[in-house]
């Protein structure tokens, strides 16, 4: 359980996942805008 | 529904059923029953979470919700991934590391026993309403549409998972929401799958989407601005989605013990926050894709005639009423009108090929007038069948339909077999949900409340006094179910707003915890009295005289208000009670 010795899986740092996550909703919400514009 | 459907049926959930029993054997004790030991990998923690929340009313309402309002409801989601990262931050690492139980048990070493005591209460009166509801509200919606008998649906509904949940806890739980989710996305690709292979031949998906796009089904992404300014009152919208949707994530995911007890089973922080991590990155696409199956139902039926309302027993009561000839004479004007359609969508779909690059709209206005057209006809009907019931004529739940459209899509126009596993599915989500709310309710009832007056027992005592509070909730919230019955359809509204009426305070507390160490628990306590009393009084407004002059706020921004509000009311009162600021030194 204690944390230093946990290996991340992936990515260097728990810092980076959060980047990951946060940047994979900013590029839907994007993909989403485009599509709300492409077919209205 | 033949014999093959039912067949279908009874082998989905007796499997469900055997395999929750197969996977019961777990350590006799309070660990090996809440958390299953803290051995699950992230990939059933994920599975878990997304099982939890996804309820039955997800994926009959998610449909319906795109067909009636279009995609925007997806925003509603857009603030959940930053919610997990929060907690991935701030809540997982503190909860392992004292080896919590419950969420609630890390706020009597950090505040004290009443607040701990208020915050469960809170979660145990809210949790047990809510899954009352969500047993009810699946139920209510197939006795009308296949003329089933509620009380035995509710019964089935809330009582067959029952079986496992008592006798295999938390590992049980989580083994099945993994199969059931399986099943369940299984049949909805497949359902997504028939609806774009019974168009008209010639249409296809593109096409699908340019029909339910122009008539602005395809609205994902809304403002929330209207030519009066931002409107506060609107659900769901790109701002409220994202701070809303972020305080009701975090406060859902972070300090309900139906959640919590997901995560908690994780084999160390890393599983926990995979899991986590990965439902935030998961979820928008999910949620997507259950809205999209409502657009494509949606272009379907402008080649197809649909029905004046999709809760086809409010038809059958009207036809049976004094208001039979209305009715007729109303059905005559909406079939003339669907006539009309059908032949205008498919030379709109033949203008768009011959001209994909035309900007111009007039390609659609007059699909769109129709389109105004048959949607006014269907407001009518919803007048008409609230007068045949005595209803009020705005009474907008009564003959509220959305919840019945994919539904009654299943019930016409799939085939056999087919049609029984989709049922299934809606029993199978409402279990995945209701087992872990049960499992959560007796986890917090035992930790929190029942070890708090006996003291610590003997671990197998400990284990079945456990497995009795499951079988007891499990009893309780059907009970609820049967009152909601006698209550009428607007509390199938009530289970997504209900949450919102305590987990803003919830969430308060949690942040004073966390973030405001100089903060001590009766300062804390009273700002969670006084802030539940100002959102109950925002949710009742409109319904009380005296709390009119409230402003009208969506129920969505009721969670950041009860969360900051909790916060600056708690800091304001800390300044008059020095002194009273006791703070645990492992979580300093």
């Amino acid at each position: 359980m204690e944390e230093e010795k946990e290996k991340i899986p992936l990515f260097k740092s728990w810092n980076h996942w959060y980047a990951f996550v946060i940047g994979f909703l900013i590029l839907l919400i994007l993909l989403f805008t485009l599509l709300t514009k492409h077919f209205s | 529904m033949n014999a093959f459907d039912w067949v279908v049926i009874a082998l989905t959930l007796g499997g469900i059923i055997l395999y929750g029993l197969y996977k019961s054997r777990t350590t006799k004790n309070l660990e090996g029953y809440f958390l299953s030991n803290r051995s699950m990998p992230w990939y059933l923690v994920l599975l878990s979470i997304m099982g939890t929340q996804a309820s039955a009313i997800t994926f009959l309402s998610g449909p319906g919700q795109a067909y009636a309002d279009g995609m925007r409801f997806v925003q509603y989601y857009f603030g959940l991934p930053l919610a997990m990262v929060v907690i991935c931050i701030t809540f997982v690492p503190i909860f392992n590391r004292l080896k919590v139980y419950t969420a609630y048990e890390y706020l009597e070493s950090r505040f004290d026993h009443k607040t701990r005591t208020l915050t469960s209460f809170l979660f145990l009166l809210q949790r047990a309403l809510s899954t009352g509801i969500s047993i009810y509200a699946p139920s209510i919606i197939l006795s009308a549409l296949f003329g089933w008998d509620v009380f035995w649906t509710n019964i089935i509904m809330g009582g067959l998972l029952i079986i496992y949940t008592v006798n295999g806890g938390a590992r049980a739980v989580a083994y099945t929401q993994k199969i059931q989710l399986i099943i369940i996305f299984g049949a909805m690709s497949v359902a997504g799958y028939m609806v774009v292979k019974q168009m008209p031949e010639g249409v296809g998906f593109i096409d699908a989407l340019q029909v339910g796009g122009k008539l602005g089904k395809l609205n994902v992404i809304t403002s929330g601005n209207t030519e009066g300014g931002f409107n506060w009152d609107d659900r769901y919208n790109i701002w409220s989605g994202i701070i809303g949707g972020f305080f009701l994530a975090l406060s859902y995911f972070g300090t309900d013990q139906s959640q919590v007890g997901r995560y908690l089973t994780a084999q160390n922080n890393t599983e926990s926050r995979l899991g986590l991590l990965m439902n935030g990155l998961v979820k928008i696409p999910m949620q997507f894709f259950i809205l999209l199956i409502g657009v494509l139902i949606f272009s379907f039926y402008q080649f197809q005639p649909a029905p004046l309302s999709f809760n086809t027993s409010l038809i059958d009561d009207a036809r049976a009423s004094p208001y039979k000839d209305s009715l007729f004479a109303l059905q005559a004007r909406y079939d003339a009108v669907a006539a009309l359609k059908k032949a205008e969508v498919s030379r709109f779909l033949a203008a768009e090929k011959a001209d994909p690059d035309n900007e111009v709209d007039d390609d659609a206005a007059a699909l769109k007038a129709l389109n105004k057209q048959s949607e006014s006809y269907r407001s009518q009907f919803k007048i008409l069948s609230n007068a045949v019931a005595g209803k009020a004529a705005d009474d907008a739940n009564y003959a509220n339909d959305t919840n019945y459209v994919f539904l009654a899509y299943v019930k016409e126009y799939l085939p056999a077999g087919l049609k029984g596993l989709l049922i299934a599915i809606i029993f199978l989500a409402a279990w995945g949900s209701i087992a872990a709310a049960l499992n959560s309710l007796a986890a917090s009832t035992v930790i929190d409340f029942h070890q708090r007056i006996q003291g610590e027992g003997q671990p197998l005592n400990e284990y079945r006094i456990s497995q009795w509070y499951t079988f007891g909730w499990g009893i309780f919230c059907i009970v609820v179910a049967q009152f909601a019955n006698q209550l009428g359809q607007s509390l199938i509204e009530a289970v997504n707003v209900l949450g919102s009426l305590f987990y803003g305070v919830i969430l308060g507390i949690f942040l004073v915890a966390f973030y405001f160490k100089k903060v001590g628990g009766s300062a804390t306590f009273i700002a969670a009295v006084v802030m539940e009393a100002f959102v109950v009084c925002l949710f009742f407004n409109e319904r009380v005289s005296f709390l009119k002059p409230l402003p009208d706020i969506s129920f969505l921004w009721m969670n950041a208000i009860g969360a900051i509000g909790l916060v600056l009311i708690a800091n304001v009162l800390q300044l008059f009670m020095p002194g009273n600021n006791k703070v645990s030194a492992s979580v300093a």
